[in-house]
């Protein structure tokens, strides 16, 4: 075989004396300089995925913040607005990067066991979790809160409450923080820790020191489900059901049953 | 065939002790000049060696991170064990015990991963620390708060530098 008609495999071009070099060189072998286009083409991609995360995680902490702090931030409407801004700037993130995670919105290992174990374990996660929280908020911080109050004035109120409670944030925080962040994240740092910074910062949100605690082993597990199963709708499931559980929970509690 | 037999004549880098074949002028992986002159080439080994002491120097900075999230960890648990010792009638003296205590657990683990991964811990402690702020968890003054958030941002400086020195050089 004649050397012309090699293919050369795994083969590029020095950047300074036009060599061949192998595709994994870091410096030429013919001239010695630093081949960086593959490492800029990565720091660019780097950079603008962190800009991207950056102001995705800064307004979603800037209205979460106005959100809890804010006299005027108090009732059903302003409620409604925040949710609504958060779910449609999430929307449009997950239009503009609707290529990078599209494979999230496929279900191919769909399996019913599956979703029965998730699901009963969420459930069960959630029983558990608000037994010790209700307790915690009893003995020690004397309070008790109830999600159900903020809707109890309007018509179908437990259908409202599990609408806003349950299935709005399971569908929009999956796709912010499993869908989005932790896709994103992939492009800058390793799988697992991808997975660490999107837990921390989904717990943080919450904007509870004491809900951080048992959030961020939840965060996990939700991100660690996403990654095995390469697919978002077990975690909307388990996030679906652990929140509809709290608002079952609060409903036996005030006897609305 | 020709490739095979410089292959398996190869030596190994001077500098970074890298497989190279006969027909190199500099080492893939580490740039060292293979022919130059002896002078060029103890230039590069301590040009190389001058790097390296930054990067350490560098990664020294980014620790302080993991020594903040400590004393941080430390003083939030104190804080709180002594507001439970001196006020014990006091009705939010458990509260603010199981509080600072859970916030000392967070911070203790932002040490422990920022001595491993420094970038990743420093940019979600740096993000816990100004909501917990925002939360009402402040030790001492805004002055204090804001050496904190300063000594956090010059570490993560640190680490990002040394980060992109690492890869320059392939250290």
């Amino acid at each position: 075989m004649e050397a012309s008609e090699e293919i050369p495999v795994n083969e590029r071009h020095c950047l300074n004396c036009n060599n061949n070099i192998a595709e994994e060189t870091r410096f030429c072998n013919h001239c010695g300089a630093l081949q960086g286009d593959h490492d800029i083409d990565d720091a660019l991609l780097r950079q603008r995925t962190i800009a991207l995360l950056s102001v995705f995680f800064g307004v979603h902490l800037l209205v979460c913040l106005f959100a809890n702090f804010s006299p005027v931030a108090r009732g059903l409407v302003p409620l409604l607005i925040f949710d609504g801004t958060l779910s449609v700037f999430t929307l449009s993130y997950v239009l503009y990067l609707r290529k990078e995670i599209a494979y999230l919105f496929k279900w191919n290992n769909f399996s019913v066991l599956k979703v029965l174990g998730y699901a009963l374990v969420a459930i069960a996660l959630a029983i558990v979790v608000n037994y010790c929280v209700k307790w915690l908020n009893r003995t020690i911080f004397d309070t008790e809160t109830y999600y159900y109050y903020a809707f109890s004035h309007l018509r179908y109120a437990k259908l409202i409450t599990l609408l806003f409670v349950a299935l709005q944030p399971a569908i929009f925080e999956e796709l912010a923080f499993r869908g989005v962040m932790q896709e994103g994240l992939k492009k800058v740092v390793d799988t697992r820790q991808a997975i660490f910074i999107t837990a921390f910062l989904f717990s943080l949100l919450h904007m509870s020191i004491i809900s951080f605690i048992w959030m961020l082993p939840f965060a996990l597990w939700l991100g660690y489900v996403r990654n095995k199963e390469q697919t978002i709708w077990y975690g909307m499931l388990i996030h679906f059901c652990f929140n509809a559980t709290a608002c079952f929970f609060e409903f036996f509690e005030l006897h609305l049953f | 065939m020709e490739q095979i037999s410089s292959t398996t004549a190869a030596n190994s880098c001077k500098c970074c002790c890298e497989l190279y074949n006969e027909e190199d002028h500099f080492c893939k992986s580490c740039g060292y000049p293979l022919r130059a002159s002896e002078q060029e080439q103890v230039n590069f080994i301590y040009r190389r060696a001058y790097e390296k002491t930054q990067i350490k120097e560098l990664d020294g900075k980014s620790q302080y991170a993991s020594i903040i999230f400590y004393i941080l960890a430390g003083l939030l648990l104190l804080s709180g064990l002594v507001f439970f010792f001196i006020h014990p009638e006091d009705d939010t003296a458990s509260m603010v015990l199981v509080l600072s205590g859970s916030i000392a657990v967070i911070y203790l683990f932002l040490g422990m991963w920022s001595a491993k991964k420094p970038i990743a811990a420093i940019i979600c402690g740096l993000i816990f620390f100004i909501v917990s702020f925002f939360l009402g968890v402040r030790l001492g003054g805004i002055i204090i708060n804001f050496a904190i958030a300063g000594g956090l941002i010059i570490a993560l400086v640190s680490a990002l530098n040394a980060d992109r020195k690492r890869k320059q050089h392939n250290l």
